[in-house]
């Protein structure tokens, strides 16, 4: 509460000449936010909300994976530019939503990854990235 | 505050034909994201915000509000065909429009959702038309005190009155505004929160927090829950005498369009509430109240006209007072203030063109909704049959490199992945996401205005907010925001109690 007040800080002086200065705004949020977080733990421990019954997980390995699969795409995208690195990124989407057929895999993630090549350099003007170690040239 | 008069040259200097195309093409696009279970409109305006950057912009904003307007609509129509609501707006459509289905009126009940929906669009376009004007020049005397509190009040609206948590809302609320001051402080320019980043110097790039925020975690939940396989979807077509009811039931679709356009003006409340709200009066004053629920047309008209009308209701405090009315706005709001367009009260003396062309071309989509919802909707049913890697891949696509457009740099994906993943645990653990976004679009107005207040206010804020009534009154309306949950929870647990 100490540090909300000189925060808000109207009686404390700034370099600037009066009211808050640079630090002071953050100071005040950070402030807010601990006391809204006491609230928030003193609400979960002493009115804990009761079970709905609802599953509320499915696959998690599922998103886990794809966010491992993004982080890898961005490192490969780096390296070898978009041409390269996105069809990898499609077809890990496809067999995480499920699909196994790489007859369907294959194609899809060629056909994606060179439609959206058109739509975004002549569509869209966007310059897609090359690779710093391998690029087609575009 | 002049409007008439410059009207028609307005029209004529701002490439109308573009701008229509835009809307066009918006409607289209917020149709289906409307009909996709999952997407929904503010998915489809946050990919499109990066596609604008290179547009004029009200032909930018057509484009943005076109996909607002057909998405609104779009989720009527999983709705009835599939009784699962293509956006929550649609929820209260599902009551009447369902039945009808099962029926074997799906045409019926296509049809009114889309006459309704086309109504409630231009009473809203043209509350727009008078209001937004009116009040923004009411909001030209307020100084740096009226608009500080105007923006807590839209923020703890927001966080408070749309989701079950309102501790949550603000806790999100406040994190919006603590990355908005990643960058440079707004009066001195020094850097802060930047740890060193040079990338971070101008502040978190929004484009890639609100694909982030938005995106990324439709996706992981998508994968996280695959989805079912479709049923049999009904054949749909426009049916003339259930449009016809536009005439025969003029006054149902009127008031409830109303409704919607005065809920839509305050922020935090939003087209769920605006279509129930709607639904529930439509009954009341209905003389069979009892065949509500089991397939009666004015439900699916009460709830279709307010949520439509919610949209245009819900730019006018955005446009007259930099306020969003609903987090789908606060997004629209963002693009406008990346082309440089600052929504508010100036906006009608500075840019009073991109005022009048955002008039012109939200009645223009409204209009367009009708005959696009005739002719195009019994084709585009046809898209909840694309297979959901499919429809994710290409989700995802847009996310990436609409996000990488802005700035042509992978700093930004890098971004957008740690927002995306801050997005689903809020998505897992309950809190609300808008309230962040709306906390990021109005963190420089709230620091400006605060820091402004602080140094006019020298060491006596209290008597210097004593003479402001305005803002006091603001005040009030803030603390009654932040009270009212807490009188529903209690009322409820008294309930729940006995």
């Amino acid at each position: 509460m100490l540090e909300t007040y000189t925060s808000f800080g109207i009686s404390v002086s700034s370099h600037i000449g009066g009211g808050i200065d640079a630090a002071g705004y953050p100071r005040l949020l950070g402030a807010a936010s601990v006391c809204i977080g006491v609230l928030l733990f003193a609400g979960a421990f002493f009115m804990p909300e009761p079970a709905d019954g609802r599953s509320r997980h499915g696959r998690l390995w599922a998103p886990v994976a794809l966010i491992a699969t993004l982080i890898v795409y961005f490192e490969i995208l780096l390296l070898f530019g978009y041409a390269i690195a996105t069809p990898f990124l499609i077809a890990g989407l496809l067999l995480l939503s499920g699909e196994r057929r790489p007859l369907v895999i294959v194609p899809v993630a060629i056909a994606v990854t060179a439609g959206f090549f058109v739509l975004f350099r002549f569509g869209a003007g966007i310059l897609l990235p090359e690779g710093r170690l391998m690029n087609l040239g575009w | 505050m002049e409007l008439a008069l410059p009207f028609l040259d307005q029209i004529a200097g701002m490439n109308f034909g573009a701008a229509v195309i835009a809307v066009l093409i918006g409607l289209v696009i917020g149709v289906v994201f409307g009909i996709l279970p999952g997407l929904g409109p503010l998915l489809g305006v946050t990919l499109a915000i990066p596609f604008t950057f290179n547009m004029n912009p009200v032909t930018g904003v057509a484009l943005l509000m076109g996909i607002y307007q057909g998405g609104s609509f779009g989720g009527a129509v999983t709705a009835i065909l599939l009784g699962i609501p293509g956006t929550p707006i649609a929820a209260a459509t599902l009551l009447d429009g369902r039945p009808m289905a099962l029926a074997g009126r799906s045409s019926e009940a296509v049809t009114l959702a889309t006459g309704a929906s086309w109504f409630g669009g231009i009473v809203s376009g043209f509350a727009l038309l008078i209001f937004a004007p009116v009040l923004a020049e009411f909001a030209l005397s307020f100084g740096p005190a009226e608009i500080f509190c105007l923006a807590l009040l839209g923020l703890t609206a927001i966080a408070t009155l749309s989701e079950a948590s309102a501790l949550k809302g603000l806790l999100a609320g406040l994190m919006g505004l603590m990355f908005a001051a990643v960058g440079t402080d707004p009066y001195t320019g020094i850097s802060r929160f930047n740890f060193g980043v040079t990338e971070l110097s101008g502040g978190i790039t929004f484009v890639a927090l609100l694909v982030g925020l938005f995106a990324i975690p439709e996706v992981l939940k998508q994968i996280e829950f695959p989805a079912r396989k479709d049923e049999r979807l009904a054949s749909v077509a426009f049916h003339m005498r259930s449009f016809a009811t536009v005439a025969t039931r003029f006054f149902s679709y009127l008031r409830s369009s109303v409704v919607g356009v005065v809920v839509g003006i305050i922020p935090g409340i939003g087209g769920v509430v605006s279509s129930f709200l709607s639904y529930k009066l439509a009954r009341d004053l209905s003389k069979k109240p009892e065949a509500f629920g089991k397939g009666e047309p004015d439900g699916v008209v009460a709830t279709e006209a307010a949520n439509s009308a919610t949209t245009g209701g819900a730019l006018i405090p955005m446009l007259s007072l930099g306020i969003p009315g609903d987090p789908i706005v606060a997004v629209m709001m963002g693009g406008l203030l990346v082309h440089g367009i600052t929504p508010g009260p100036a906006l009608f003396l500075t840019d009073a063109d991109v005022a009048t062309g955002i008039f012109v071309m939200f009645l223009v989509g409204a209009v367009l909704l009708l005959p696009l919802g005739a002719l195009i909707v019994p084709f585009f049913v046809k898209a909840l049959r694309i297979p959901q890697g499919l429809l994710l891949s290409v989700v995802l696509m847009l996310a990436v490199y609409g996000t990488y457009a802005v700035h042509s740099r992978l700093f930004d994906l890098w971004t957008m992945l740690v927002f995306g993943v801050l997005g689903y645990g809020m998505v897992k653990f309950d809190v609300p996401r808008a309230p962040l976004i709306i906390g990021f679009v109005l963190g420089p107005v709230v620091e400006v205005n605060l820091r402004r207040m602080s140094s006019l206010a020298h060491s006596d804020p209290i008597e210097y907010l004593a003479g402001r009534p305005i803002s006091l009154v603001i005040l009030a309306l803030v603390l009654a925001a932040l009270v009212y949950p807490a009188i529903s929870s209690i009322r409820a647990a008294r309930t729940a109690g006995r």
